[in-house]
């Protein structure tokens, strides 16, 4: 409902050919190779991402889940000597493709970081960042997509009175939580979060957590974390990585149920080295 | 050596009787109350200094205030000091600034304009566009670009913008817009290091944020990063404004010396710096009054400008805190104010908001344009370089055998000899006083306290009181309250207070290098604290001791303003002492600056000025590679580190 809210506001999701994010399947990864200079990352991932589910990426340090998660907005781009092979389709257009208008990519493909980010502006600002750059310059329709990503975040009541304030002077799980709000406002169709609560407290650790499944009714949500029962509460789907291969993609009840592989097992139960 | 005497330390007391070692402890205690009050002594130099100039400038001046009356002086439009000899009952009369005012204000809103934008941009495509190899390359020229004398700037202004202009203009060339042009070439260095730094301290984190949101690199760079480093890049405007505003021989030799209003850009000028420079040498009497009266009203305006720069840096650590500043929300306001009426003013014309696609293409162009526009900006700042630098060397290396012969070769001689023993001198009176200062403030203070916070604050302001300004000082204190006359120890005694600031931040820095975990060792082998600094830390600052001398010497050759009242610029004999009448001297730059403004003998100023070139990028170059070096044997270091760890 808020999504045709904002319709209406105008914010368009860009250019409606490009990007098709009505299909069943919103990522659809073919055959992957990434290499930074001569490390191979990651080796052969082929994983269909659905619209609408929660997908966790789990596996011991180093094994490529950020690599993976930054090659679907491109954001690897800014890394010298990176080189993928094999095909990635978002919105049912291949990212790799030629003639991809990176900007409206990231817009629609949005992202998280670990540690949160927030630009030394403004709380309204920083919100206001995206439609900005995607040319919405009327004050009534930025107040409305500031108001609308404030709450989708559910940090409205927190931060309504605080809008001018700087975003530097809020909380570590409030900044983190306003980084969700500035990448919503952008509204993306896709939410990519690389371990958003690995800085965080309990407490706004579980208030991401539940954004997340009030989020999955309007976008689909990769998220990457250590965290073992975060990934079983809040995950439809998860995929645990191992020395940058895919060893097992399935359901999140199955996973941790029964996993099919002895590694798999073996990691969720932390026997893993 | 020092480990054989710590063991001996160690050992003398006796270990049996607890009234002994208490005794001992307090004789210690006390020693460091002693050592300590000497260090808190030469830090609080800088603060002495700041006051001893205000006081003896503003006492000075009060005898041209009470005869001609302050706004008389501020406000009148007329400066006539012979028409006061004719008719000495009408002093205020005779005495007006205002005119001076206008224009160094003119001179140095307009320099810094240019200048600023120069400066910005530059520094812009050096810190995201630049090519690695091409980067460092920049860098260094941007050090020897900063290092360049003052007079030189003001010399190649004389020779080379002011033809050009009263070419294209028909007039004599001189003037506000010469001036500017050369104010701008001056402090653009200033300005691109700083706003550089200011850049590369900008977490990358932003970067990836405003890029994970859909802004392409010039869009991430001139809306994220570049006002995430406003505060820095402010600092550098303002730095650079004191600059230009303070500067005095460089605008002397282009201004062209009429005590009026401007009449245009290309008419003939006056500023408040150029006006003592012209008339310090030989004025007496009201008129030198006068002067240090003029002298006030630009420290009053510089000690402005570096309050303002204290709140700025204040502002920054607010952000930095997450805290919000006075300044800030104010600018908050300000700017919501404005968004507002531009909402409303778009409202009333019927603008309607286009969305989506096409402006964000439009928007995204600008961003497009002001990256060329930063690429165009360097291409001009480098072709300066090489204009000033190849137009010197085209002229001056032809005439080096001019200034190898005849009565040349001697003035060389003395000039050479003038500089030489005004660097030892200084540097014999400052680096002592310096290095107890920094060893006061990182060994012995309380880090953060507010006797720390003011000597830091009063050492920046001395830092940035300009030359001319120091000029007057030692003018009235050493040559002539303390009736040294113009020596060689009167120069060096003002000149070693403008190096002090210098002095102390270097030293400081390489004090804050040195790992606390060598002064804990030496503490626990028994060694005093004094023992501790001496044998432990000082032998590792030496570089940054190091690096602070080759800076203060390139600081000396480059003076001008503040050596000409001080130490004199004459080259008639070869100074027998270092104090009392006939003793003056000279330097090379103040010789080169003496033959380019009696416009006499130019062929042996660009003799001159291809061997200060040389000097300066001697120094500066050689400071660089040093600096490059250490860096990498540190890297180097740091790898071997690291490296079994991951293998
Ligand atoms: N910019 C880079 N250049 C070279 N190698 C990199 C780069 N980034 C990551 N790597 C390497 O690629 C591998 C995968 O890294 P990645 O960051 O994707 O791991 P991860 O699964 O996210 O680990 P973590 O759980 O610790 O975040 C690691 O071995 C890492 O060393
Ligand atoms: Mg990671």
């Amino acid at each position: 409902m808020q999504r045709k809210n904002k319709a209406e506001n105008g914010v368009t999701r860009g250019n409606a050919s490009d990007f098709d994010f009505n299909r069943e399947v919103a990522i659809s990864i073919n055959n992957m190779n990434l290499w930074y200079s001569s490390f191979h990352a990651i080796k052969n991932v082929s994983m269909d991402i659905k619209k609408g589910e929660v997908t966790a990426f789990i596996g011991p340090s180093g094994c490529g889940k950020s690599t993976l998660l930054k090659s679907l907005n491109r954001m690897n781009d800014l890394v010298p000597g990176c080189k993928i092979t094999g095909k990635i389709e978002i919105g049912g257009k291949d990212i790799y493709g030629a003639g991809v208008d990176l900007p409206m990519l990231r817009k629609n493909v949005g992202m998280v970081f670990q540690k949160p980010n927030p630009f030394p502006k403004s709380v309204y600002d920083n919100i206001a960042y995206a439609p900005r750059l995607f040319g919405v310059r009327d004050k009534a329709t930025l107040d409305n997509i500031v108001e609308t990503s404030l709450r989708r975040s559910a940090m409205w009541d927190e931060l309504k009175d605080r809008l001018n304030k700087s975003a530097l002077g809020l909380s570590g799980g409030q900044q983190q939580r306003l980084c969700i709000a500035r990448a919503l406002a952008a509204d993306p169709a896709i939410l990519l979060m690389d371990e958003p609560t690995s800085a965080l407290d309990p407490i706004s650790t579980g208030k991401i957590e539940e954004l997340c499944d009030e989020l999955k009714k309007t976008v689909t949500v990769v998220i990457v974390t250590h965290n073992m029962q975060q990934a079983a509460r809040i995950s439809d789907k998860t995929a645990f990585f191992l020395l940058g291969e895919v060893i097992e993609f399935d359901d999140t009840a199955k996973i941790f149920s029964n996993p099919s592989h002895p590694e798999t097992e073996r990691y969720i139960s932390g026997r893993f080295g | 050596m020092s480990l054989c005497e710590n063991e001996q330390v160690v050992s003398e007391p006796p270990a049996d009787s607890s009234k002994n070692t208490k005794l001992v402890k307090q004789k210690g205690s006390r020693k460091i109350q002693f050592e300590k009050h000497i260090f808190f002594a030469c830090a609080l130099l800088s603060i002495v200094a700041v006051a001893a100039i205000v006081i003896f400038i503003f006492i000075n001046s009060v005898p041209a205030f009470s005869k001609i009356g302050f706004f008389q002086f501020i406000f009148g439009t007329k400066w006539f000091p012979d028409g006061y000899k004719t008719d000495p009952s009408n002093a205020s009369e005779y005495f007006g600034i205002f005119p001076m005012i206008i224009n160094s204000l003119c001179v140095t809103l307009l320099s810094l304009l240019f200048g600023g934008i120069l400066g910005v941009f530059s520094a812009l495509f050096l810190v995201y566009w630049c090519p690695a190899k091409m980067k460092k390359i920049v860098e260094q020229l941007i050090n020897v670009f900063a290092g360049i004398p003052s007079v030189m700037y003001g010399f190649f202004g004389l020779v080379f913008i002011v033809p050009i202009l009263a070419k294209m203009t028909g007039t004599t060339g001189l003037g506000i817009m010469a001036c500017t042009l050369v104010l701008m070439l001056m402090i653009l260095p200033t300005i691109a290091s700083m706003s550089k730094n200011a850049l590369k301290s900008v977490p990358e984190s932003y970067y990836e944020g405003a890029i994970a949101l859909g802004a392409t690199k010039e869009q991430a760079i001139f809306t994220v990063m570049l006002p995430a480093a406003k505060s820095g890049v402010v600092s550098g405007l303002i730095m650079g404004m004191g600059r230009a505003v303070g500067e005095a021989m460089a605008v002397k030799l282009v201004a062209g010396g009429v005590a009026a209003f401007p009449e245009g850009l290309f008419s003939p000028i006056r500023t408040m710096t150029s006006s003592i420079a012209m008339e310090m040498g030989y004025a007496s009497g009201l008129q030198r009054d006068a002067l240090i009266a003029t002298g006030l009203i630009l420290l009053v305006f510089v000690l402005f400008l570096n309050f303002a720069l204290a709140r700025v840096n204040r502002a920054k650590a607010a952000d930095n805190g997450g805290r919000t500043s006075k300044a800030g929300k104010a600018n908050e306001n300000v700017k919501g104010f404005s968004a507002e009426v531009v909402y409303i003013g778009r409202r009333m014309f019927g603008v309607k908001e286009p969305i989506a696609e096409p402006v964000y293409k439009k928007k995204g162009i600008i961003c497009l344009i002001l990256k060329y526009f930063s690429f165009v900006v360097t291409a001009f700042v480098g072709l300066c370089l090489v204009v000033i630098v190849g137009f010197i060397l085209v002229n001056g290396l032809p005439n080096m055998p001019d200034l190898f012969s005849g009565d040349a070769v001697g003035e060389l001689g003395k000039a050479i000899f003038g500089t030489v023993a005004l660097i030892f001198l200084t540097l014999v009176i400052a680096v002592p006083l310096g290095i107890c200062a920094a060893i006061y403030l990182h060994e012995y203070s309380r880090p953060g306290s507010r006797t720390v916070k003011a000597i830091r604050l009063f050492n920046d302001t001395l830092g940035g009181v300009p030359s001319i300004v120091f000029g007057l000082f030692g003018n009235i204190v050493f040559v002539s309250w303390m009736g040294m006359s113009q020596c060689l120890l009167a120069g060096a005694l003002t000149m070693a207070l403008i190096i002090l600031p210098t002095v102390i931040r270097a030293v400081e820095e390489s004090l804050i290098a040195v790992p606390d975990s060598l002064r804990e060792a030496s503490l626990a082998l028994g060694a005093s604290k004094l023992q501790t600094v001496f044998k432990v830390v000082l032998p590792q600052a030496l570089p940054g001791i190091f690096t602070a001398i080759v800076l203060s010497i390139g600081r000396i050759v480059g003076e001008s303003a503040a050596l000409i009242f001080t130490m004199g610029s004459s080259l008639a004999f070869l100074p027998q002492g270092i104090v009392g009448r006939g003793n003056a001297s000279c330097t090379l730059t103040v010789y080169m600056y003496v033959l380019a403004n009696e416009g006499a003998e130019m062929n042996i100023a660009y003799a001159l000025a291809v061997i200060l070139l040389l000097i300066v990028a001697v120094i500066y170059v050689g400071l660089g590679l040093l600096e490059h070096f250490g860096k990498n044997k540190g890297d180097r270091k740091c790898k071997e580190k690291i490296k079994p760890k991951t293998a």
